[in-house]
């Protein structure tokens, strides 16, 4: 649910909090396995939002909203 | 006056001898093409020239390029022969003059200086860009950065193009399955329309731009003069100001329109553009999978870590309750050693102790009194005390050392 207002722009830099996050060591042991199902989460949004048609409806919606 | 009338056709006859006569050899005049059209393999053109003042026409005159020879043209010159023979286009050409009874006067184009109008179009270009750059235009759409994914496009080009088709081509079955929206804009893409069409197309789409992520410009390939179409002040602007970046391959491999100079970015041919923007979202995704590799990695390490420290604490807490075991066994063993020395020295002075004891004890014996010439002094068989003292005429016994006495009291006393 929190995927429909995603851009690549915000999952890219989520991903990246994450990765800094994990990195400098801040996440505890019980919140990285949420960390990295989100991380999951985000690589496959972006995976499918570049090979959806979902795009097309999404701006045809946008074009009935001018 | 009457007699000396000459018929039309004895006119035209001189006029074409007078002709004739006069240019025997072909000339090299310098003109611009207003206009031409092609009609059963030859060409028809309307030439003129402006004046410099106020570009009124001052002159024109019709020519034709017969069809060997405009045949000849396209076969030396290619692409570029169709790019100079344009209106608007300004030549060195050279002509035959021709006049002819039935259709008039006509000059007979017979070579074409391409290097002229090259000159021309280059020194157009010039000042073109000049002017761009005066108005700080060559570097504004460089500026807007294209967003991190390609895949809206509004895509201005020739309906007929090869390179709209190649384009599509790519970009459809490009080998990752990325998925664009190709929205296409109709414009004349070589000749006179170039301008307004593409022109009209920019601000139709500049309208529309939050629904795309850039304008893409792509043509076939096209010779030098050909390009001239893109060296347009006009388009440049608009292409500067346009709120998307834009992409073109309106491409020349050697030579640069000063569309290309102006755009975000510039590429040599469509096909090029569509791989520029499947590799661009090619990173994007692999940046995107190494960062989840990284995360995934991080995490790994991260658990690797504490594990580590949590076998080190285990291995500590090992460590510490096996040396404090190991402390009490060895003063359980030390204790166990010494145990019987101490219970022997414990016994030892528990017998010196004795000694002392029974030492004393013999000291305190009534033979050792008797010894030191002390007696005994006993009645009715017990101890003289209080209770038991003899009266007068009562008979004792006294122990000593060496034997008893009996006596009889004559007088006691208290």
């Amino acid at each position: 649910m929190k995927n429909k207002t995603l851009n690549y722009d915000d999952a890219y830099i989520e991903l990246q909090q994450i990765l800094t996050d994990i990195q400098q060591d801040v996440t505890g042991l019980d919140e990285l396995s949420d960390k990295i199902k989100r991380a999951a989460e985000l690589v496959n949004f972006c995976k499918q939002k570049l090979r959806s048609t979902e795009l097309e409806i999404q701006k045809l919606l946008e074009g009935e909203s001018d | 006056m009457s007699s000396t009338s000459l018929r039309l056709y004895q006119l035209n006859e001189y006029i074409r001898r007078v002709i004739a006569l006069n240019f025997t050899d072909s000339i090299w005049i310098n003109c611009e093409i207003a206009s031409f059209r092609e009609s059963r393999g030859h060409a028809y053109l309307e030439l003129i020239e402006k004046s410099d003042f106020d570009d009124e026409i001052i002159a024109q005159a019709s020519a034709v390029i017969w069809r060997t020879q405009l045949n000849n043209f396209y076969k030396k010159l290619g692409n570029e022969a169709q790019a100079v023979l344009q209106s608007g286009k300004e030549v060195l050409i050279k002509i035959k003059v021709d006049f002819n009874a039935k259709y008039g006067l006509k000059l007979i184009i017979e070579d074409i200086d391409l290097s002229f109008t090259i000159g021309k179009l280059a020194l157009k270009r010039q000042s073109i860009l000049e002017e761009l750059s005066k108005l700080n235009l060559i570097d504004k759409n460089k500026s807007i950065s294209l967003p991190r994914v390609i895949q809206r496009l509004a895509i201005i080009s020739s309906p007929t193009a090869a390179g709209w088709f190649d384009f599509q081509n790519h970009m459809q079955q490009n080998q990752y399955n990325y998925h664009f929206i190709l929205d296409f804009y109709p414009s004349a893409m070589q000749g006179a329309l170039v301008e307004s069409e593409l022109c009209e197309q920019l601000k139709k789409i500049s309208k529309k731009a939050n629904q795309y992520d850039c304008i893409i410009i792509i043509r076939g390939g096209g010779g030098k003069v050909d390009l001239s179409d893109f060296d347009n002040l006009k388009i440049a602007t608009m292409i500067a100001n346009s709120p998307l970046p834009v992409l073109t391959g309106i491409g020349h491999e050697i030579d640069e329109s000063v569309a290309d100079i102006v755009a975000n970015t510039s590429l040599k041919t469509p096909t090029a553009v569509a791989d520029f923007i499947v590799s661009y979202n090619l990173a994007f995704e692999n940046k995107i999978l190494n960062m989840g590799w990284a995360v995934s990695e991080a995490v790994r390490r991260n658990i690797i870590i504490q594990d580590e420290k949590l076998s080190v604490s285990i291995q500590k807490l090992n460590w510490l309750s096996s040396s404090s075991i190991g402390k009490f066994k060895a003063s359980l063993e030390a204790l166990r050693k010494d145990l019987p020395q101490y219970i022997l020295q414990k016994i030892k002075r528990q017998g010196i102790e004795l000694e002392g004891i029974s030492k004393l004890l013999l000291q305190l014996s009534p033979e050792a009194h008797l010894k030191r010439g002390y007696t005994i002094t006993l009645f009715n068989g017990k101890a003289v005390t209080e209770t038991n003292f003899p009266s007068d005429g009562d008979e004792i016994v006294t122990k000593t050392l060496n034997g008893t006495l009996f006596s009889t009291i004559d007088k006691s006393e208290r």
